[in-house]
């Protein structure tokens, strides 16, 4: 038989026969097995050329002879002289009496793929590890913030004690009773101080919910309010409708309160006349993410500034005022969450803008194995829409460890804008609504109570 | 990633010489060779020992970007080298001169494997030259002529 068109291909083909002794190799086998054509030759099995335990020639052989049809081997590895561990995957084709077996090469691809995942695996480390660091930093910050916030409380306390010793020694019982309901409101600033602080710093892990920006600016707000950091500035904000995004709550509110702290400190410093700093909420029609902007009428950022406000350890305050960490820590939980950070607006103030995926794309990318190397291939999608955050958080700690894309959507038009990209395959519907794109499977839940949907979820997936 | 080859550099007046060695892989960097000032370019390739797929696309793109003006030699091509001259368009650059390149031998006295630098003037009507062992004995090629001449062909 003449074999002479395979050498003209660039994969290695061998033909064996029946007994898997090798009968014919093309040109490329001398190079991929790195063994001269006379070494070739001598080969009594084509087990002695790919060493593979796992994997029983035989029995591929008589199979593919007696059904007359092709066979595929799974993923087998074993060495190569001079190029180590090789991962190919054999296919069995009948020819004749004979069997031709072609070598499809994976190893340069697995390589890169282990390589990859490897280079990821670092970078989240070394992310993780600057994100430690950031926090022992910020809680720095936050200590030296509070110490000063509970001194002045703490003086008054100190003076008022002493005034209550002399109103006792003196028997002057009213004078004491007054000076017993000051210390109780000294007490109680404190106490409000420690309580805010405690909600600030408790579960500060990455875990990502999903949640309205709204909510963490009312949040932040609070936050800021019980601490007094504002009591000459108005803060306030403007927003109209809910935006969902796929998000750590305590992590947006950490970078509100950096951006409010240094709108704060910018505004005290310059002596501004009204000053003011509004946090607001816009998306764009058919915009594929929210933005948070955080904008005062202080001084804004000098043109000289503004190229490096961003990098670790730029400043422009006083050695003890700031460790120049805080638009970097910042920036960084911003991209954390597959955002941008930017200096949007200086004329008349300063005016940050971060632009946050809108929840269907947020928990696309975060629940997306295959995307982060996990999965080899893009298990199925799964859409749940419905207006209820509680009850789509409750299904996302049900669902997260499962091999599927879990997207969530509060907004049939969002997700009908991005149906050709998502590509869709299974609906959960927890509201009544339309779907007016391709999927193949649809569950109506919403006529069933909250316990009813989540059993039926853990039974469907 | 580090890479795994080295790029040696020897300028002699107009003639840059780089002794590369190690492997041409997806982590080697090519930008580390930057030929400028010089008409002529001298690549010795002797102790490149593996050169993989991803290392192919990289070195066929950074040929292609070498000025045309530039006199290419590619010196002492190692076997697996010269499997991929036979192989991909463009290994070597248009008007490239290889000045010599390894072939395998075999001993069939001692049972030993050679490689023995030749150049393409040796190499006439595709047949190898005959090599002769310190006792006089005739090696034998030990490879396939046709294919592992056949970059020669149009030379």
């Amino acid at each position: 038989m003449d074999y002479s068109t395979f050498d003209q291909l660039l994969t290695p083909v061998i033909v064996v026969n029946d007994h898997g002794k090798p009968v014919y190799f093309n040109h490329i086998c001398s190079i991929f097995f790195k063994l001269a054509p006379r070494k070739l030759a001598k080969l009594t099995h084509i087990n002695e050329l790919i060493k593979n335990d796992q994997l029983d020639f035989e029995n591929y052989l008589d199979t593919v002879l007696k059904n007359n049809a092709a066979e595929t081997s799974p993923e087998i590895t074993f060495d190569i002289e001079q190029i180590g561990e090789t991962t190919v995957i054999l296919k069995f084709i009948p020819f004749g009496k004979d069997v031709l077996i072609n070598v499809l090469d994976f190893s340069i691809e697995k390589k890169i793929h282990e390589k990859y995942k490897r280079q990821v695996a670092e970078l989240k480390d070394t992310h993780e590890q600057i994100l430690k660091a950031d926090k022992l930093t910020a809680l720095g910050e936050m200590i030296s913030g509070i110490s000063h916030e509970v001194s002045t409380p703490l003086t008054i306390v100190n003076d008022r004690i002493e005034q209550l010793a002399s109103a006792v020694y003196s028997q002057n019982l009213d004078r004491a009773k007054k000076v017993l309901t000051e210390l109780s409101t000294e007490y109680q600033r404190i106490m409000k101080i420690i309580s805010g602080m405690k909600s600030f710093v408790k579960n500060q892990e990455d875990d990502f919910v999903i949640t309205d920006l709204n909510l963490i600016i009312d949040d932040t707000l609070k936050f800021i309010d019980e601490l007094d950091f504002a009591t000459e500035v108005t803060v306030r904000k403007e927003v109209e409708s809910s935006h969902w995004v796929m998000a750590n709550p305590l992590k947006l509110e950490q970078v509100l309160i950096n951006l409010v702290k240094n709108s704060l400190d910018a505004l005290k410093s310059a002596k501004t006349k009204n000053p003011e700093i509004v946090i607001s909420l816009s998306e764009e029609k058919d915009s594929q993410v929210h933005y948070l902007i955080v904008r005062d009428n202080g001084p804004g950022i000098p043109q000289e500034d503004q190229n490096n406000i961003f990098e670790m350890f730029y400043t422009s305050k006083e050695v003890e005022e700031g460790t120049g960490l805080g638009l970097s820590i910042t920036k960084k939980i911003v991209e954390a969450h597959s955002g941008e950070i930017s200096l949007s607006q200086v004329d008349s103030g300063c005016e940050f803008q971060i632009s946050l995926p809108i929840i269907e794309l947020g928990s696309f990318t975060k629940t997306n194995k295959y995307l982060s190397g996990e999965l080899e291939v893009e298990p199925n999608k799964i859409l749940f829409i419905g207006d209820d955050i509680e009850l789509l958080n409750e299904i996302y700690q049900e669902m997260k460890a499962k091999d599927f894309v879990l997207i969530f959507s509060n907004k049939i038009k969002s997700i009908e804008n991005l149906a050709d990209f998502l590509l869709v395959d299974q609906v959960v519907k927890l509201i009544d609504v339309e779907c007016n794109f391709e999927y193949e499977k649809s569950y109506d839940l919403f006529s069933l109570s909250r316990e009813e949907i989540i059993n039926k979820i853990k039974e469907l997936f | 990633m580090s890479s795994n080859l080295k790029v040696d550099m020897e300028v002699e007046s107009s003639k840059a010489i780089y002794r590369l060695s190690g492997q041409i892989d997806e982590d080697a960097d090519l930008s580390q060779i930057n030929p400028e000032g010089v008409k002529e370019v001298i690549f010795d390739l002797d102790d490149v020992t593996l050169i993989n797929s991803c290392g192919i696309r990289d070195w066929v793109k950074f040929q292609s970007e070498l000025s045309d003006d530039l006199k290419i030699v590619y010196r002492k091509c190692p076997q697996v080298i010269v499997e991929q001259l036979n192989i991909i368009k463009g290994f070597i650059k248009d008007g490239g001169l290889i000045e010599s390149f390894y072939a395998p031998y075999y001993n069939e006295v001692t049972d030993e494997e050679v490689k023995l630098l030749i150049t393409p003037n040796e190499v006439v009507d595709s047949k190898a030259p005959e090599k002769k062992d310190s006792d006089g004995n005739i090696l034998e090629f030990d490879e396939i002529e046709l294919q592992y001449f056949n970059f020669l062909k149009d030379k």
